[in-house]
């Protein structure tokens, strides 16, 4: 019993190692070139270990080149606003449509799974025009109202947890005559919190790194945020690699953080503590 | 219990920053409409108090929607420098754009959203007075080379942000290495050299065949050299089978699939790197690229000698006598519709007299008669190419091309990947035929 | 005041204003754009000037004339087989570290990276993964021995090209999906375990009959995503490929953006998008049957 046990054990580990090896492999090439000075990079093998790995030089030089403390200061406000009313939506869209029974609700559902089908790269001319006409071109708004307008999985996500928190809680709220709204201010969306919390992780990464919509709605330099402050590393056929792998590994680091600020809650469960 | 409070705590902050943010924002948007105002009444007030020189002060914001992203912050900011001290009053705004450039631009058109100054995207020449102030007012409209490229009914609408001439672009120390001692004057002598490289273990001509682009020289300059007609391109109207193995399509995709076959290319052609070909020539890994002028600046950027790397014409038949393609990069043009035309003319003048962008660039200047500061052009020069200028593309041809969906630079991949290259041609000459007849031509 | 309607009225009030303004958002961000492309699809439209040319059903007649426009749906089968894979892959995982297992946290995190790194450095990271002569791939493979394997051109042959490619959408996601797995199962309450370990279930059991069943509608949902990410795949094989060799890697979606930026035919694309749309429903749609049989029946 206790032997198949350590087998388990061991096994479980080999595969967990060798997914560890998979995910570290890539970057390998982005790590030692970001220590890399621009005469070793360029005589150099790209493969090849940095001469040493406290040239932070380039680190240096990312942060000199400017932009980017602006970038992840419009790239925070973004994300803030954006995660506000998409958590807000998504309780409430998730409230209705896993406490209720209307006659809309398949359609509301249905109405949400089919966005994820159409291809956003072939509306973007149409989603333009509306950015236009609302005002929001190159402004803040319009990548967030962009971001805020059609999630799915949030839904998703949602639902699956409201379905697990007992319709009893509600119905004794009810018994002592709470208000809807209350029920879903004081028990629904606080017991919410494990999936708000994988929420704003999954949905502030997108966003951190979703350069298509900052490029095409506000490319002002003054708006520039982190994935397009990046770009400028860069031109069409022209790139400093060893200073684009150190502003990599650098704009790795506020999500690294948030991650590890956010994981507790994220794989905390409804079940240890929220519902006492 | 304390953990959840942690989280209302982590909430609260989040909404707080949101609140704070929203008024940010809203400062921020403020402040757009705020100039956006003062850019109307400012339009190009000419200053009765000019100084002395009696010049006018034009004021405004511009905007440049530019794909050098990376000179946003760098060398844009230097320029903004120099080109202040002439304008103090005009205000540049940079924009990035891409790989996808031309589609970016597209869906802004769409909206009627354009910057002030942008580079012209890929539309037939008769839409160019929809969109773009005519520019044959600019000072130097005199000397400016390819100006029938993007012009209409007579009008300039787009001027060549610099010229580049295809050619060989070589590491003298790889070629004396392997004992290479003149540059090939014939395609005979080109292979000759093309194997004293592999012997000697470089790869002796870096394609970067992957990356398709690189393939242009291959694709639109040297079939018109072949043929010695620029306007051969154009011609392909008067033919339902434009790509015959005996035109100059199908001779200029043969000498690069006869590199292909003999090893003289990349060891695998579908697996290049381009970033990596630039340091390997630098180094004489690798010993040549068939590109524009424009290149030798890149490949001395990533740290080669200048005197290091050469420049000749490709010897693509065995005459002895050799052109070279000559060829605009990207067209500047202004908004039509721009608030602050004058403004942005003079930005664009200044661009093109005064920013030293060509030289920055590795181009050859926009104006006539103006020496490059590139030695490798001068040496180019000294062994008396004939330097052939395109010519515009005719408008019927790029419409039916765009109906065929025919990308010549793809259509060379696949030629060069085929094991019988005239099936690849029997394809597009059939695509070709079919799109001409769709449109009545 | 809202405090003392009665609940039906409260009820009413309550679906109608919570679902006012993210509906409205849906609408017009997703649907007014997506009924734009319809309109766009019966027009010859170049995609920029104001005049839209009416042309009635051109297009559609156009697309279904070019069969071998289809063609390149072959190559999303690649995507589809991977992404099968790495929903299998991000399941196992999730299930593991969801144990007591010492170091999850860090296993979590390792496992999630690839997700939080730009998507900059994909291109570039695996330009050099690939690489045939100089790649960390060939040349791992030669050091452990296996130097034949270690000649492969993984973006250069025709049939290995989709799935190398798809590989990368793997190594990139599998995190992503892990983490949603992961926090479905944290919904599943503790209780029901209990229970089961009381009635003396094994590991094995207690997946397949409590986690699995409880984890199904974002498995379902998952599986969904995998579907519609597979046929609409693009920016991968436009980074590193550029479609090629000779267009094996080329993508629907790529030919679409190519159609209608690059060739000035909005029309066309947009009829091709469309044709996709369906596409994508009909194929999500047999999934969705063959789905709720295999569950109805057991």
């Amino acid at each position: 019993m206790i032997q198949t046990k350590t087998i388990a054990n061991t096994l479980k580990y080999i595969t967990l190692l060798v997914g560890v090896f998979v995910v570290l492999f890539p970057p390998y090439v982005v790590i030692v070139n970001s220590f890399k000075a621009d005469e070793e990079f360029n005589t150099g093998s790209t493969m090849a270990l940095p001469e040493s790995f406290f040239n932070f030089d380039n680190f240096k030089a990312v942060f000199e080149r400017g932009g980017l403390i602006n970038g992840f200061a419009n790239t925070l406000i973004i994300i803030c606003v954006t995660l506000v009313f998409n958590i807000l939506f998504g309780t409430m869209v998730a409230y209705v449509l896993g406490r209720f029974d209307f006659r809309m609700k398949k359609a509301v559902f249905a109405l949400y799974l089919f966005a994820t089908v159409i291809p956003g790269i072939t509306t973007q001319v149409a989603t333009f025009g509306i950015i236009k006409s609302l005002g929001l071109y190159n402004t803040m708004g319009a990548p967030i109202v962009l971001y805020i307008g059609a999630d799915v999985i949030q839904i998703i996500l949602y639902l699956q947890f409201i379905r697990n928190i007992p319709v009893d809680l509600d119905e004794n709220a009810m018994v002592e005559g709470a208000s809807l709204l209350r029920i879903y201010r004081s028990i629904i969306f606080p017991l919410l919190t494990p999936a708000t919390s994988t929420l704003i992780i999954l949905k502030s990464i997108s966003i951190y790194n979703d350069m298509y919509t900052p490029y095409l709605y506000m490319p002002k330099q003054a708006l520039g945020v982190v994935t397009t402050v990046l770009m400028r590393f860069q031109s069409l056929n022209l790139a400093n690699w060893n200073l684009i792998s150190a502003a990599i590994l650098l704009i790795l680091l506020p999500t690294l953080i948030l991650y590890f600020f956010l994981q507790k809650y994220i794989f905390e469960g409804v079940a240890s503590g929220a519902v006492k | 219990m304390r953990k959840k409070s942690i989280l209302l705590a982590f909430m609260m902050i989040l909404a707080i920053s949101a609140v704070l943010a929203g008024c940010g924002g809203n400062s921020g948007n403020g402040t757009t409409a705020d100039t956006g105002n003062s850019e109307g009444t400012n339009t190009a007030t000419a200053n009765s108090g000019s100084e002395g020189s009696g010049e006018t002060t034009l004021s405004g914001k511009v905007t440049f929607l530019t794909n050098r992203t990376d000179m946003i912050g760098k060398e844009y900011d230097e320029y903004l420098k120099r080109f202040n001290e002439k304008y103090p009053d005009i205000k540049i705004e940079f924009e990035g754009g891409q790989t996808d450039y031309n589609q970016q631009l597209k869906v802004r058109m769409a909206s009627g959203e354009l910057p002030d100054l942008m580079f012209v995207p890929d539309i037939p020449n008769s839409d160019l007075p929809k969109y773009f102030a005519e520019l044959d007012d600019m000072p130097f409209s005199s000397e400016l080379t390819f100006k029938d490229f993007k012009s209409y009914e007579g009008k300039l609408y787009g001027i060549t942000t610099g010229n580049a001439s295809s050619g060989i672009v070589y590491n003298k120390q790889a070629f004396a290495d392997a004992g290479i001692t003149e540059t090939p004057k014939t395609w005979e002598e080109f292979l000759a050299a093309c194997e004293k490289l592999k012997q000697n273990g470089v790869i002796p001509l870096s394609s970067n065949f992957k990356d398709k682009w690189p393939l242009g020289s291959w694709a639109y300059d040297l079939p018109r050299l072949i043929e010695n007609n620029p306007n051969f391109p154009n011609e392909k109207l008067n033919t339902d089978t434009p790509f015959t193995m005996d035109n100059g399509y199908g001779k200029s995709f043969s000498l690069l699939k006869e590199l292909a076959d003999k090893g003289y290319l990349e060891k695998d052609i579908n697996s290049t790197n381009w970033e990596q070909s630039k340091k390997d020539i630098a180094n004489g890994k690798m010993a040549m690229y068939y590109l524009g002028n424009w290149v030798i600046n890149q490949v001395i950027g990533v740290g080669a000698e200048a005197d290091n790397i050469g420049f000749f014409p490709l010897p693509y038949d065995n005459s002895g006598q050799t052109r070279a393609g000559l060829s605009p990069d990207f067209f500047y043009a202004v908004n039509k519709d721009s608030k602050n035309l004058e403004a942005t003319k003079a930005f664009l003048a200044w661009l093109i007299e005064d920013s030293g962008y060509e030289d920055f660039a590795g181009f050859m200047s926009p104006l006539e008669g103006r020496e490059s500061k590139l030695p490798q052009l001068a040496e180019f020069q000294a062994l008396a190419v004939e330097l052939q200028e395109g010519v515009a593309d005719d408008p019927e041809v790029i419409q039916i091309s765009n109906k065929a969906q025919i990308d010549l630079p793809a259509i060379a991949q696949e030629f060069v990947l085929a094991k019988d290259p005239q099936t690849v041609f029997d394809k597009w000459n059939k695509a070709w035929a079919k799109a001409k007849k769709d449109l009545g031509y | 005041m809202f405090g003392s309607m009665s609940y039906l009225k409260q009820k009413r009030i309550i679906i109608f204003t919570f679902l006012l303004v993210p509906v409205t958002l849906l609408l017009l961000f997703t649907y007014y754009p997506a009924s734009k492309l319809v309109y766009f699809s019966f027009t010859s439209w170049d995609g920029y000037s104001p005049e839209k040319p009416w042309v009635g059903l051109d297009n559609y007649r156009e697309v279904f004339s070019n069969p071998d426009i289809f063609g390149v749906f072959a190559h999303n089968f690649a995507y589809f087989i991977m992404g099968l894979v790495q929903n299998v892959i991000a399941i196992y995982f999730a299930v593991i570290l969801n144990t007591r297992l010492r170091g999850k946290n860090v296993f979590r995190l390792l496992l999630f990276l690839p997700y939080i790194m730009n998507g900059v450095a994909v291109a570039f990271m695996f330009g050099y993964v690939f690489d045939t002569t100089q790649g960390s791939l060939n040349l791992f493979l030669n050091s452990i021995g296996l130097t034949q394997l270690s000649e492969t051109s993984w973006l250069g042959t025709k049939g290995l090209v989709n799935y190398a490619l798809a590989s990368t959408g793997l190594w990139r996601f599998m995190g992503y999906n892990m983490v949603i797995y992961i926090a479905s199962l944290q919904a599943i309450p503790s209780d029901i375990y209990e229970a089961a370990k009381i009635d003396g279930a094994n590991a094995w059991q207690t997946f397949w009959r409590i986690t699995l069943p409880n984890m199904k509608p974002v498995i379902q949902l998952n599986l969904f995503l995998t579907v519609t990410g597979a046929l609409e795949v693009f920016d991968l094989p436009f980074v590193l490929t550029k479609g090629g060799p000779a267009g094996a890697s080329q993508t629907y979606v790529q030919r679409v953006v190519e159609t209608a930026f690059a060739y000035n035919n909005y029309g066309l694309a947009s009829a091709m998008s469309i044709i996709l749309l369906f596409f994508v429903i009909l194929v999500v749609g047999m999934q969705q049957f063959v789905l709720s049989r295999g569950g109805s029946s057991k």
